[in-house]
């Protein structure tokens, strides 16, 4: 193999990682270490997009969904994830008489169901998420290392990932929370 | 898996045939699919399937990609390897991949271009305007019963006293919630309070419904006290759309009331009642509009959808098409290369090779032919090395049969030369050459040139005979001269007659008879010189006493008288002594007793006959030198006979040489004469040869020396020569007489050795 060669697979996948990395720091996640327990808050408002707000005009559902996760990270081995819970926010415009349709979905189970009328109201519906609480298997150690991921899926999508396939590769937005564990 | 049960394994036709109906399958299954795409909702479709569909893509491009790249490499290498057929094998495997692939890339092409181009079609801009115009006409009609509504709602929550709503008087509100519904259709007025804080019920209470008396429909309260409760919470008017399960819709419209201090005590529900056939129209038309937008906005992952199915299916025919052609190629080629290489093997020798017949069809049958063809070489190949092994074993005792008649052709005394159709020498062995004196580098020359030679020349009519036509053969005899002696020679030619009687060659056999010839005239005189003897001798006695009596009678007569009968008596006496003389040495020739042989040492026999010659030669300056060859063989001999031999020969010699008082040769050369003897082992002879510088022999006299009476001193018997030869051929062997170098005579007797 030609250095020539050698290098452009180098940029592909400098490129690549680039990319991925770009998209993993638009989500602002706060932690919050409580009585022992690790909360979450996480805003991606980067993502309220005119595109987003277009197709919600449409009357298309528009879901949110992320997926938080509590890890300890590691040095060799893939980083331990010791909890993990998953939000989906949706809106729907009625076409017919204006007005929003927003439900909230967590770990599946549907926890809330409103009507708004106020597109702003929607747009902190999808992008704010507050008042997640992580339930570990075993308790935190104290002075560990820990941090909060969050993954955000936005669907519809208006544009095509060719690595969309890849492990981290589909997903629209992340953002990450790292804290050291004191009682 | 070995590469033999894969190959199995991949001609199988229940293999083939059910990969056949699993690409069908999943063809039919993707184009199943794209016929189901329109029942997927957009967002699934670019989600699920194109995410889906990529890395199997990813998947059929790689296995295209190796399976063309594992096969253009295997051409490749076989091409650099210069493999039977590797150039007919690219270029049928390139010829089959072009008509593969290029239609496949073109179709691939084409329909994306169609499908890019049906895209644009489906969101043409009159389609959405219409579906957005047809929206707008039933969002206006459903907002303005709204708006209606939602002015009833704010009339009656300025009518109706907030204390009586905070209060709960149903019988307050009900005359204002009358009045208005006496107004509307199919609508429901619901009056609600909000509780006092820190009371139950937390949320809000209903405290008056009406509707109108047409509406026959089942009132959804949650819905309404979830408005009612929205209302109060936020102060804001709020509106929603409730279906009913009867069919149709309830919009509503709900306002707060507010007190003094503009605090809601409660809220006001003002819910109109939309029948199903409207609302089915309407909401056809936002569906059709929603659906129409969102698939507007996804058009590209949609498109990419669509492709993505069309280059799966397209990615699977080619790889079945490229397969299916490589596939081809390799059962057309592979077994007019295993031809080939067939060819070539049994061309180097290996006639064992055998083709497997891989398919039923002409090439099977051409390798079944090639098998056949390999089978019958090979048949042959044996009956020829069956044949070659009986010939060579022919040729072999043919060859031993040939060098056993060339060794006795070489050994006989016997001459053979045989002749071609042509009369050149073909063959000659070394009896024949010794007696005509030719060399071996005579044959394949024209015999007519060959005994062109003076002393050759009297074989020519031989020659000419044996190539006459009809000519069978002849026995002749023959005399040549050759260096002086005559050589007798019994011939004999014999015709050889091809198959069709022409001739082609002969055979000459030549017979050295001269040595028979020599013992017949030996013989001859033999019995000449018993007759003399026996005529000669009877009467010299009487006459040899009738001189002694006529002596002895005129012995008494006058002296004169007895004087000339005394001369004449002796004189008779002496010539009949004389006679008697000769008369004994006839009798001795004719009588010669015949030789007893015993293995006798030739050198030590000839020093001790020498010796005797010591003492004659110290007073003189004659000598004889002795030249004996070391390790000579012993020969079988009669001592006494080749000692009588020596000394003849030797007593010739010092004869000629003058005596051993005889002076310098006219040369200048001291008197010698050399005795040597010599061993031929190639003709198994001891040689003896007796050679002077005396004066020697004219040539024409040198074979008159050993007849009998013949002398060329004047006197003597002439016998001794004779004696000799006669003494040399009863011990089987030969004596000739040639002339010395510079001068002198060279007697050589030749004697078998034991």
């Amino acid at each position: 193999m030609t250095h020539r060669r050698v290098a452009a697979v180098v940029a592909c996948v400098a490129s690549a990682v680039a990319v991925l990395a770009a998209a993993a720091a638009d989500i602002k996640v706060n932690y919050i270490v409580a009585e022992g327990r690790v909360g979450a808050r996480f805003t991606a408002s980067d993502h309220w997009t005119p595109n987003l707000r277009e197709q919600l005009q449409t009357g298309s559902t528009v879901t949110f969904d992320y997926v938080a996760e509590l890890r300890r990270p590691a040095t060799l081995w893939p980083d331990a994830v010791l909890a993990r819970t998953s939000v989906t926010a949706a809106a729907k415009l009625d076409t017919l008489i204006g007005g929003y349709t927003v439900s909230r979905q967590r770990d599946g189970r549907i926890v809330r169901v409103e009507r708004v009328s106020q597109e702003a109201e929607v747009r902190d519906w999808l992008t704010i998420i507050d008042q997640i609480q992580f339930d570990p298997d075993s308790p935190l150690k104290i002075n560990s290392e820990y941090y909060v991921l969050v993954h955000l899926d936005i669907s519809p999508r208006r544009d095509v990932s060719l690595f969309a396939f890849l492990p981290g590769g589909g997903h629209d937005g992340s953002g990450r929370a790292d804290f050291t564990f004191i009682r | 898996m070995t590469p033999d049960s894969r190959r199995r394994f991949l001609d199988n036709p229940r293999v083939l045939t059910v990969a056949a109906v699993v690409l069908v399958g999943v063809l039919a299954g993707l184009f199943w699919l794209s016929g189901q795409t329109v029942n997927i909702a957009p967002q699934q479709l670019s989600a699920v399937l194109l995410y889906t569909l990529l890395p199997v893509n990813l998947a059929l491009l790689l296995a295209l990609l190796f399976v063309l790249g594992r096969n253009l490499l295997k051409l490749w290498v076989e091409q650099r390897q210069a493999r039977p057929f590797a150039r007919f094998r690219a270029k049928l495997v390139g010829a089959l991949l072009a008509m593969t692939i290029i239609p496949a890339v073109l179709v691939l092409a084409s329909g994306s271009e169609i499908l890019r181009s049906s895209a644009d079609q489906w969101f043409s801009q009159p389609v959405g305007e219409v579906l957005t115009g047809a929206k707008e006409i039933a969002s206006r009609y459903y907002v303005d019963q709204l708006e209606q509504m939602t002015l009833r709602a704010r009339k009656l929550a300025r009518l109706v006293p907030p204390q009586t709503i905070a209060a709960g008087d149903e019988s307050g509100v009900t005359p204002a919630m009358k009045d208005e519904l006496s107004t509307l259709s199919a609508t429901i007025i619901e009056v609600y309070r909000q509780p006092a804080p820190g009371s139950v019920p937390a949320a809000v209470v209903l405290v008056a419904a009406m509707e109108s008396p047409t509406l026959q429909i089942d009132r959804v309260r949650a819905s309404a006290d979830l408005l009612a409760a929205r209302t109060v919470e936020t102060r804001t008017e709020q509106t929603a759309r409730d279906l009913v399960s009867a069919g149709g819709v309830l919009l509503r419209a709900a306002t707060p009331v507010l007190d003094a201090d503009g605090r809601a005590i409660g809220a006001v529900v003002v819910s109109k009642y939309i029948d199903g056939a409207l609302e089915t129209t309407a909401a056809k038309t936002a569906a059709a509009y929603e659906n129409y937008s969102g698939r507007r906005l996804l058009q590209t992952p949609i498109l990419v959808s669509y492709l993505t199915i069309f280059v799966t299916a397209s990615l699977l025919i080619l790889i079945a098409a490229t397969w299916l052609g490589l596939y081809l190629a390799k059962r057309i080629t592979k077994p007019v290369q295993q031809l080939a290489e067939g060819a070539r093997a049994i061309g180097a020798g290996h006639l064992e090779v055998r083709l497997e017949a891989e398919t039923s069809d002409e090439l099977g049958s051409l390798v079944e032919a090639f098998n056949m063809m390999a089978a019958e070489l090979q048949t042959n190949r044996a009956k020829l090395e069956q044949s070659r092994q009986d010939l060579e074993q022919k040729n072999t005792e043919v060859d031993g049969r040939r060098r056993y008649i060339e060794t006795i052709l070489e050994r006989v005394a016997t001459g053979v030369i045989s002749l071609d159709a042509a009369g050149r020498i073909s063959t000659i062995n070394g009896a024949a050459e010794r007696l005509l004196g030719i060399e071996g580098s005579s044959l394949g020359k024209p015999a007519q040139d060959v005994f062109a030679r003076e002393d050759l020349r009297a074989l020519v009519p031989m020659i000419e005979a044996v190539g006459k036509p009809g000519e069978r053969g002849f026995v002749q005899e023959v005399t040549l001269t050759r260096e002086g002696r005559e050589i007798n020679l019994a011939t004999a030619g014999t015709v050889l007659a091809g198959g069709a009687g022409t001739a082609e060659g002969a055979v000459l056999v030549l017979d050295d008879v001269t040595p028979l010839i020599r013992a017949q005239r030996v013989a001859a005189w033999r019995d000449v010189a018993r007759r003399l003897a026996h005529e000669i001798k009877n009467p010299l006695t009487p006459i040899q006493l009738s001189a002694e009596r006529m002596r002895r009678h005129f012995s008494g007569a006058a002296p004169q008288t007895q004087a000339l009968v005394g001369e004449c008596t002796d004189a008779i006496i002496t010539e009949v002594e004389a006679l008697k003389g000769l008369v004994d040495e006839f009798a001795q020739f004719a009588r010669m007793r015949g030789p007893r042989m015993v293995p006798t040492d030739v050198n030590q026999l000839i020093d001790d006959t020498l010796s005797l010659y010591a003492g004659v030669l110290q007073r003189g300056t004659l000598r004889i030198e002795r030249q004996l060859a070391a390790e000579l063989p012993a020969v079988r001999l009669d001592a006494e006979q080749i000692r009588q031999v020596v000394i003849n020969l030797v007593d010739n010699a010092m004869e000629a040489l003058g005596g051993p008082d005889a002076g310098p040769r006219p040369s200048g050369e001291q008197p010698m004469i050399i005795v040597l003897t010599m061993h031929d082992a190639r003709n198994s002879l001891v040689r003896l040869v007796v050679s002077d510088n005396g004066p020697g022999v004219p040539a024409a006299d040198r074979d008159k020396l050993f007849m009998p009476y013949y002398s060329t001193k004047g006197r003597g018997s002439g016998l001794g020569l004779a004696i000799v030869r006669r003494i040399i051929v009863e011990h089987g062997g030969g004596i000739e007489v040639t002339e010395a170098q510079p001068a002198g005579t060279t007697f050589t007797v030749e004697l078998p050795a034991a």
